[in-house]
């Protein structure tokens, strides 16, 4: 296995060096920079930029060197756990991220929660009900689920929420508690708030995994083991939970590796709609204002994780499952 | 061995190079003297592999060298099978066989000559014992062309003589 682990890191190593480098590219790909927009910017409502301090800013941060040796500067930058610094909140990156990223992983991690407690139980009832009414309710509660887009399902919400119960369900939190310590209060009313983005993220990815697990569970259910298994009289329960389920949440566990970037990201467009204080606006401003740093190492953060989830779900599988394929009688 | 030498070196000397050249801050210390540890742990094991020897007989498996360590066929008490690669098409992966009997273990990789013929012997001895094999261990041994229900058609016939 440690070889295996070996084996894994030394591939994690190129792949991260090559999507530094895509991302790099694609950040620089639009003409001129941060500070080139901002004087527009300013230009245009009719004021005007320090250009001295622009200048100090370009040579501080090596916009007037060569790209490749921009580049450098900025991995050199992240391998030291140095993210640069946001031009736009005029603040080290660390500390711009740092704010939202508790509040994303909450809102992140309690999506992945709801999706996993509602999706297996229907997924395994609907698998087992096989064509029973139930089973077609809950499939086209399903295909609605991920038909419909979430950030429609938040305008909806939003509208009705405001127009029948004069609420205003957008945000994580009471405005008075915005810029406050945490507190009891502050707790609460995060709990009060936090079910509506959880639901309106949850749906499509719950919606989903249903069909899935539905899908897997009635192939594993149909093979010969589980008709042997039943014939020989082992209780259905045992019969279901023993292998077939196993067998079945393999897909998932591969799917570790889009979980964590996940828990970070947060639904961007979602959380425009609805005002939600996470990293997924911060991510889509900075790209727009070409906000290097912040837009190039959050992408970098998260594209780290992608590889890492990546990384744990194949650790998991070679735990779990380490037998070679079998394809038409020969070996792979 | 030449290969994961050159494994262990590619990520031991740019982690620690890293950690020597300039301040690093806490996360990217604790990242890059985990790697470094995991490399040289590495690089360690290859080394106590390469000097260790296997001998087969009639009555059990030896490790000779560094990792010495004997397992009897007949106090065999575990047999796992396991194949890895790093392809997402499961190609060109190697499989390691484990072996347990009491407090001992043996480990080791399909890189080692006569491995088949090794397995085969396990496996034999596993049916003999009438030891329980993962689903994951059968199919690999089925992979490697050997018949497990083969195997403990020989145990049920040498328990009936």
């Amino acid at each position: 296995m440690l070889r295996y682990i070996i084996h894994r890191i030394l591939i994690m190593i190129p792949t991260l060096v090559a999507i530094s480098i895509v991302i790099f590219t694609i950040i620089n790909l639009p003409p001129g920079n941060y500070f080139t927009t901002y004087i527009a910017e300013l230009e245009g409502s009719g004021q005007k930029a320090d250009l001295a301090k622009i200048e100090f800013l370009e040579k501080e941060y090596g916009f007037d060197r060569p790209r490749w040796q921009q580049y450098l500067y900025w991995v050199g930058g992240l391998l030291h756990g140095d993210l640069g610094y946001s031009f736009s909140y005029d603040l080290p990156v660390n500390k711009v991220v740092g704010d939202r990223l508790l509040l994303t992983a909450v809102v992140s991690i309690t999506t992945i929660i709801f999706t996993y407690v509602v999706a297996f139980p229907i997924g395994i009832y609907s698998a087992t009900h096989q064509y029973s009414i139930s089973d077609h309710l809950l499939t086209l509660l399903g295909f609605l689920g991920l038909a419909t887009p979430s950030f429609l399902l938040a305008l909806v919400l939003l509208y009705f929420a405001n127009v029948y119960f004069g609420i205003s369900i957008g945000g994580l939190m009471d405005p008075k508690y915005l810029d406050q310590p945490w507190s009891w209060g502050k707790v609460l009313s995060l709990m009060a708030h936090i079910w509506i983005p959880v639901i309106v993220i949850g749906s499509a990815g719950t919606a989903a995994m249903i069909r899935r697990l539905r899908a897997n569970l009635l192939d594993e259910l149909q093979k010969q083991y589980v008709v042997t298994a039943r014939a020989k009289g082992l209780h259905p329960l045992r019969a279901l939970f023993k292998y077939p389920l196993r067998m079945a949440l393999n897909p998932f566990i591969s799917d570790i590796g889009s979980l964590l970037p996940q828990v970070i990201s947060g639904a961007a467009i979602v959380s425009v709609v609805m005002s939600l204080p996470t990293t997924g606006p911060m991510l889509l401003s900075a790209l727009r204002s070409q906000d290097m740093y912040l837009a190039g190492s959050f992408l970098m953060f998260m594209s780290f994780l992608t590889v890492i989830g990546v990384f744990v779900s194949d650790l998991a599988l070679a735990l779990l499952d380490p037998r070679i394929r079998l394809q038409a009688g020969r070996r792979q | 061995m030449i290969g994961d030498y050159l494994r262990a070196t590619a990520g031991f000397c740019p982690a620690v190079a890293i950690l020597a050249s300039a301040s690093v801050g806490p996360v990217a210390t604790a990242v890059f003297v985990s790697i470094a540890a995991l490399f040289a742990l590495f690089g360690l094991r290859t080394g106590l592999r390469h000097a260790t020897r296997f001998e087969a007989t009639e009555t059990g498996l030896s490790a000779l060298g560094p990792l010495a360590a004997t397992i009897l066929w007949a106090e065999l008490d575990r047999m796992e099978l396991a194949y890895y690669s790093t392809r997402r098409d499961r190609r060109d992966g190697w499989m390691q066989l484990e072996l347990r009997a009491g407090t001992s273990s043996i480990r080791l990789d399909s890189r080692v000559d006569g491995f088949e013929q090794l397995v085969e012997r396990s496996a034999l001895a596993a049916a003999l014992r009438g030891i329980e094999l993962s689903s994951t261990t059968a199919a690999n041994l089925q992979a490697l062309g050997l018949r497990t229900s083969g195997f403990y058609g020989a145990s049920a016939a040498e328990g009936r003589a």
